[in-house]
């Protein structure tokens, strides 16, 4: 019953995204939008009815499904039961059609003052992508198919899957910031389509990329903590092709936001822009067609099904069209206008775009050229993680360098002088750092030069801000605190874009920290002994084995410097799989972490391995920080209609911005760029 | 037009650079033994016996990787118990490696199929199976009569490949 | 006067800092064993997992292997010969950092490309961009071609490519004498050729080489690393001079052996004969022999 409701569901919805991409084609030319807004709706209503009709499968152990009977389980826990929905390929793809569905839904409720004639256009490409997965969910990868006989009961997800929280909210998150860069994508093409390739598609998409970047962000940073807590390896990032999937779509929509700051003004960066966000919905799709296709081995894919190849005719479609319209409007383009003088805002953004696309190209090289090599010359290699650290650090130490610069450069250019005396104090923080860690004993020139450069960020947005506020002060009309209050609010755009560039600064040392001076120690202890990993120590106090209806665990408890800690071993046998669960004691200076690698038979010794990570627990700040730095510059502004767009502000250098705040506002203020409901 | 033609030509090219992947076999992975010296190979049998791969130059071994808890190698057994009836005049030698197994399983199999416990080295720690290159069981290698490693099949061995393989390096 | 302090304090704090950066890439003491068998196995492919390295999966081959990898480093060989014992036994797909010669020379040389073709791009006067443009398309194109080249090259090739680490185990034990004029360079390139970068590795050998032109253990060792690298025609003109001199300095014989061998000349076998014959307990003597009898 549920499974022909959902099928049904799934029909319909796909009947409907087809109408609304014709609708709102005729939008675009003239009609009442009325009609292609009811069948938004009604795409919504069956992605919500689909997905709901799986809950309830899942939840009343319905194992005629097959999805349930293969991820389902009568003694899974509540929480995982629900979270099945997404633990497993079909159902997945169920989650991602609400996601995609919910963002038509909004984006379609919400015309933008300015754009108003790229928005129909921009509907019908999101409807347009909405029936192809409509598509693939009801004739590829239909979650809802039957398993005759009935089974008496199902394994359950993953055991990896469900051994963690954050594996609730990690895939929705990701979800929402894969799809949420439809909407740059969706608006771009609009602007292609029209010939507007002006600003306004990128006023329109801005605060849609923003949140769907924080999310992404999020998303990103939980699947590493998961990683981190679950897998039991020590480490949180393994360039693993499902990780750098999501990576690669984060890095393109970074260089869109950043470029998007100076295209309004730079036509030579239209070109960029729109490219940009095609490329990064093109990467969301060929990232879901690798990690879902079976096509790369990775610990995360699920197994191969009919949906790899058309996935990839989805993702090859919207490439090739993307590429099709960008040449048909090669003329619109303006590719006339230089780039900018060398020491300016501008440049610093160039230099980012450059860096954060060719390491983008780094990595989406890395992780397909097995396909590549095999493809051209039917060589076998293997790409992995050594290959990302010794490639990745070069362009991320230079990207760091350019957000503790770039922001302090004047947005039109000016003597270098200028800009270096506003970098001397930042710069001086950065090389006392550099210095006291590399004369103190730190090791390896990589990870010193990560945390200088972080502070070197840290300290160039401290200059600015306090710069910002003294301003304020001396010309202040209100109490002290309204006044910097209302500085902090007027300019959330910039403080926003700093906020994120603190979070990766802080993510930068986390990482060089936590993989440049972490100590291991593994060791085989009978009850008594002890390992020690640098200045850390653990006892082995006990090991006991408990066996359940669900599985066989060995559990080591260890006597450590900062208390017990209970790393396990699990089997599962439905799954003929072995977890290692870590235990994992955090404090601010870093993270003890214990795995037990091995028990032996007679239970009285174990395999146990300690690391001492420093500064582990920092890098799920800095995702925090930098997520919340997006969600702050997208804030809506309080005067949300009636303006008319003002003519852009002429540029001027921070030093002069902050002196005239009140009067003249800085690019990133412009209340016009935001968009209107 | 040449929006069309470019837009095609991406499209071709993204579409035969990532294709290549669906269907991918690991069976088609290329040893990097075959044409080279075979490994050492030395050790305990099932029967508690010593064994010496290079006492056996001279004869065309075939090097059997595979362990009782692997429903495939039960399927090859009759096989390889068959080639070495059939062929062992000729020349032919099966040495197995017992891998990450348990001897008293492993000596049950063997006798349920007339297998010899006394050419399976014991392998409990799986060490000769990565000293030879294994991918996983059952893989089997070939060796000539001067040790060298003709053939590696990754899966379980047929009738058919062993006529395939081995009995053209036979005498005849 | 306060420029002046400026830039003195400027001048001390960034002299301060690179002293400490300096420091920093000397190790304070030598890694440990189990650091550095962790570091080989995260560089190896785990043969029964999907897409994990040694260091990380559970899997018991995972284990097996670092097993292996623990008890050859324990038995002195260095990480790339650990790497090269595994490459000939499972072939490169077990390296998950394939090494930049053959089909693995893009994926180290487009990034470069990438973001210094792009950069020139950008900083290229307009009217000569396009100009840059294809200049970029042909870089690539190049670099794309040079690997297609070598990877489709003789059988022949890749097989000698494959005995000589074996080989070269034997030519670490005579490093270069530290005191000797170039002996820096020397260092150098034993590090480089140690790491795997053949290439920069020969070019060190060869400014070693200038300072002390015609060192037998230099040449040698460049005719080891050109083997390596596939380049057996190199590896023959690099010791030739040597065995001019010295004719029964066996291991410049066995390099010319194994660069006949690569280069399929006849000569190869009564070369490699003559090796056996004047240094019958040379570790690499067995390999040879297994060679010949091919």
């Amino acid at each position: 019953m549920t499974a022909l409701l959902g099928s049904t569901a799934l029909a319909a919805g796909m009947v409907a995204a087809l109408l609304a991409t014709g609708a709102w084609t005729a939008t675009a030319r003239g009609r009442a939008p009325a009609l292609a807004r009811r069948a938004t709706w009604l795409m919504l209503a069956g992605a919500l009815v689909a997905c709901g009709a799986l809950e309830v499968a899942l939840l009343t152990h319905d194992f005629s499904v097959r999805y349930v009977a293969e991820n389902g389980g009568r003694d899974v826990p509540l929480l995982f039961t629900v979270t099945g929905l997404w633990s497993a390929l079909e159902g997945s793809l169920l989650l991602w059609l609400l996601v995609l569905c919910g963002y038509a839904v909004l984006l379609a409720r919400r015309v933008p003052e300015q754009a108003r004639h790229l928005h129909p256009v921009a509907m019908a490409v999101v409807s347009a992508v909405a029936a192809a997965f409509f598509a693939l969910a009801l004739l590829a990868g239909n979650a809802f198919s039957r398993v005759w006989p009935v089974p008496a009961d199902g394994p359950g997800p993953n055991p990896l899957l469900q051994d963690h929280p954050a594996m609730g909210i990690h895939p929705p998150l990701l979800y929402v910031g894969f799809l949420g860069l439809l909407v740059p994508f969706a608006y771009a093409t609009a602007a292609l389509v029209t010939g507007d390739t002006g600003p306004a598609w990128l006023a329109a998409s801005r605060r849609w990329t923003l949140v769907a970047w924080s999310a992404l962000t999020a998303g990103i940073v939980l699947g590493s903590w998961w990683a981190y807590a679950v897998l039991g390896w020590g480490g949180y990032w393994a360039w693993d092709p499902v990780e750098n999937a999501s990576l690669l779509p984060w890095l393109t929509a970074t260089a869109l936001l950043h470029s998007a700051l100076i295209s309004t003004r730079r036509p030579a960066l239209r070109l960029w822009s729109l490219s940009l966000a095609g490329a990064t919905f093109v990467l969301v799709l060929v990232g879901t067609f690798l990690t879902r296709s079976g096509v790369l081995a990775s610990v995360h894919s699920f197994t191969q099904s009919p949906l790899g190849p058309a996935l990839l005719a989805i993702a090859v479609g919207v490439l090739a069209g993307f590429t099709g319209l960008l040449v048909w409007r090669a003329d619109r383009l303006g590719a006339q206008v230089p780039v900018g003088p060398p020491v300016s805002r501008g440049a610093a953004v160039v230099a980012n775009n450059l860096l954060l696309v060719s390491l983008a190209f780094t990595v989406l090289l890395g992780t397909v050229y097995p396909l590549l090599a095999e493809a051209v010359s039917g060589a076998r290699l293997s790409v992995g993680a050594p290959y990302f650290n010794r490639s990745a650090p070069p362009f991320a130490l230079a990207l760091v360098l350019l957000m503790a610069v770039g922001p302090l450069a004047a947005t039109d250019g000016e003597r270098p002088s200028a800009l270096l005396r506003r970098m001397a104090l930042p710069g001086a923080v950065a090389l006392a750092v550099v210095a006291v860690l590399g004369l103190g004993g730190a090791r390896g020139p990589t990870a010193i030069l990560a945390c200088g450069l972080g502070a070197f960020v840290v300290a160039s947005v401290v200059v600015q801000v306090t710069g910002h506020l003294r301003t304020a002060q001396r010309d202040r009309t209100a109490g002290r605190l309204r006044t910097a209050a209302g500085v902090l609010h007027r300019r959330r755009r910039l403080y926003g874009g700093l906020l994120a560039h603190v979070g990766i600064a802080l993510a930068a040392v986390a990482v060089a920290a936590s993989s440049s001076w972490s100590v291991t120690a593994e060791g085989t202890l009978r009850v008594g002994d002890t390992v020690a990993a640098g200045d850390a120590s653990a006892r082995l106090v006990s090991l006991d084995r408990q066996g359940s209806s669900a599985g066989m665990s060995t559990r080591a408890v260890l006597e450590t410097s900062r208390g017990r800690l209970a790393p396990e071993l699990r089997f599962f046998p439905k799954r003929a799989v072995l977890v290692s669960s870590p235990a994992i004691a955090s404090s601010a200076r870093g993270d003890l972490y214990l795995t037990l690698v091995e028990a032996a038979e007679d239970g009285r010794s174990a395999r146990v391995r300690l690391t001492v990570s420093p500064l582990v627990p920092w890098l799920w700040v800095a995702g925090a920080v930098i997520a919340l730095g997006g969600l702050v510059a997208a804030w809506p502004s309080r005067r949300r209609t009636g303006r008319t767009p003002t003519p852009l502000v002429a540029a001027t250098s921070p030093a002069a911005v902050s002196a005239a705040v009140p009067a003249a506002g800085s690019p990133q203020d412009r209340p016009d760029l935001v968009a209107a409901p | 037009m040449s929006a069309l033609a470019l837009a095609g030509l991406v499209g071709v090219a993204a579409w035969l650079a990532l294709s290549t992947g669906l269907g991918r076999d690991l069976r088609d992975l290329p040893s990097g033994l075959v044409g080279q010296p075979a490994p050492a190979l030395a050790g305990r049998t099932l029967s508690g016996d010593s064994l010496d791969l290079v006492d056996l130059r001279g004869s065309v071994v075939l090097v059997n990787v595979w362990a009782a808890w692997c429903a495939p190698c039960r399927e090859e057994l009759p096989v390889l118990v068959a080639a070495q009836r059939g062929l062992g005049d000729r020349g032919l030698r099966v040495v197995g490696i017992d891998t990450r197994d348990g001897e008293r399983q492993a000596r049950e199999l063997l006798a349920e199929f007339g297998g010899d416990p006394a050419s399976s080295l014991v392998d409990p720690q799986g060490r000769l199976a990565v000293q030879w290159g294994a991918i996983g069981v059952p893989e089997t290698f070939l060796l000539d009569a001067a040790g060298t490693v003709r053939a590696r099949r990754i899966g379980p061995v047929t009738a058919q490949w062993v006529d395939d393989n081995v009995v053209p390096l036979l005498a005849p | 006067m306060k420029r002046a302090t400026a830039v003195v304090a400027a001048l001390l704090l960034g002299g301060a800092a690179l002293l400490g950066l300096w420091r920093s890439t000397t190790p304070s003491a030598p890694l440990s064993l189990q650091a550095r068998v962790e570091q080989v196995s995260a560089g190896l492919r785990c043969p029964t997992c999907a897409g994990e390295s040694v260091a990380v999966s559970q899997a018991a081959s995972a284990r097996a292997a670092r097993a292996e990898v623990q008890d050859q480093l324990e038995a002195g060989r260095s990480a790339s010969q650990v790497r090269a014992w595994f490459a000939e036994r499972y072939g490169v797909w077990v390296l998950l950092d394939p090494p930049a010669r053959g089909a693995g020379l893009p994926l180290n040389v487009l990034p470069v490309v990438a973001v210094v073709g792009g950069g020139a791009l950008l900083l290229a006067p307009r009217r000569h961009r396009s100009r840059a443009a294809v200049a970029l398309c042909v870089a690539a194109a190049g670099v794309l071609g040079l690997a297609s080249v070598a990877t489709t090259s003789p059988a022949d090739r890749t097989r000698a490519g494959a005995a000589v680490p074996v080989v070269a185990a034997a030519a670490s034990a005579s490093a270069p004498s530290s005191n000797a004029p170039g002996a820096d360079a020397a260092r150098t390139a034993v590090a480089l050729e140690d790491a795997g970068r053949l290439t920069e590795a020969a070019q060190a050998y060869r400014s070693a080489l200038e300072a002390a032109p015609g060192d037998p253990t230099l040449s040698v060792r460049l005719g080891f690393d050109l083997l390596r690298s596939g380049d057996a025609d190199g590896a023959a003109a690099a010791v030739r001079p040597v065995l001019q001199r010295a004719p029964d300095l066996a291991q410049a014989v066995l390099v010319l052996g194994l660069a006949q061998r690569a280069t399929g000349d006849p000569a190869a076998t009564p070369t490699l004969q003559r090796f056996l014959a004047l240094a019958p307990q040379d570790p690499a003597a067995a390999t040879v022999q297994e060679l010949l009898l091919r």
